[in-house]
């Protein structure tokens, strides 16, 4: 399975990406790419949306924690869509429940970026 | 592969040394471990696990060519799975005797995760081979015999 990406702008200056299927070491570069791109551009209020997601491993767990510093460096967040109960004991066992705002819809995750 | 009914079944593949191939490979021993009767948690638990064994073994291994090999076996102990790659390998000691990385690291989260989702992780052969058992929840290995 792949990963499909979406990047849209929402409210204000923030962005949300979407993505779809499996998030790992043959398919994190292009999630990478995405959030850098958005980086690049300046946008450094970022929502991620892994609702559709149903795998992520270390290596996709690493490309979101280099997003959430580079936009941090900037004054911006990155906030994660998440209710897969599987993906948030990823983040819990890992602790990146810790850096991360995990919430269970986009509406949530937009709002507590500003 | 042999048939599932029960105990003993396994099998035995070669893979490229391509992150390309550890979804396939990853998704093959999902399949098997759905067969012997994991299912939910356990069944995702060892996906993760396994899925971080696989891109250790094609991250790791600084070679482009030989593959990788996985053996998976289930019997008594539970769900066996051996993942063999063509590396150099590394200090698999120092590698398990690490606690859990610090949040804002970008790497090295792999091998505490099947550490906290398997029940056992093992390291042999210079660190080139992994050894990952998951046994089978109590009334999941009920369900089985009951089927057998």
């Amino acid at each position: 399975m792949d990963i499909k990406v979406n990047v849209r702008e929402s409210e204000g200056d923030a962005y949300v990406v979407d993505l779809t299927g499996e998030i790992d070491v043959y398919t994190s570069p292009k999630v990478k790419d995405a959030i850098s791109e958005l980086i690049d551009q300046e946008h450094y209020n970022l929502v991620i949306n892994l609702e559709k997601v149903r795998y992520i491993d270390s290596t996709g767990l690493g490309v979101l924690i280099g997003g959430l510093k580079r936009v941090r460096e900037h004054g911006g967040s990155v906030n994660l869509v998440c209710t897969n109960p599987q993906i948030k004991k990823i983040f819990d066992i890992t602790g990146l429940v810790k850096i991360f705002g995990i919430f269970d819809d986009e509406q949530g995750a937009m709002k507590a970026l500003v | 592969m042999t048939t599932f009914g029960h105990v003993n079944a396994s099998y035995h593949r070669t893979y490229p040394q391509s992150s390309q191939a550890v979804g396939r490979a990853r998704r093959e021993v999902v399949d098997f471990a759905e067969h012997c009767g994991f299912r939910g948690q356990a069944l995702a638990d060892i996906e993760v696990a396994v899925g971080e064994g696989l891109a250790n073994a094609v991250e790791h291994s600084q070679r482009t060519d030989g593959g990788f090999e996985v053996s998976v076996s289930y019997g008594t102990a539970g769900l066996i799975v051996e993942i063999k790659d063509s590396g150099r390998g590394f200090d698999s000691e120092k590698m398990c005797a690490r606690a859990r990385p610090p949040v804002e690291a970008l790497r090295g989260f792999g091998s505490f995760i099947m550490r906290e989702l398997m029940d056992e992780v093992a390291y042999s052969e210079s660190g080139t081979r992994l050894k990952l058992i998951k046994r089978l929840p109590r009334a999941a290995r009920e369900r089985s015999s009951l089927q057998a």
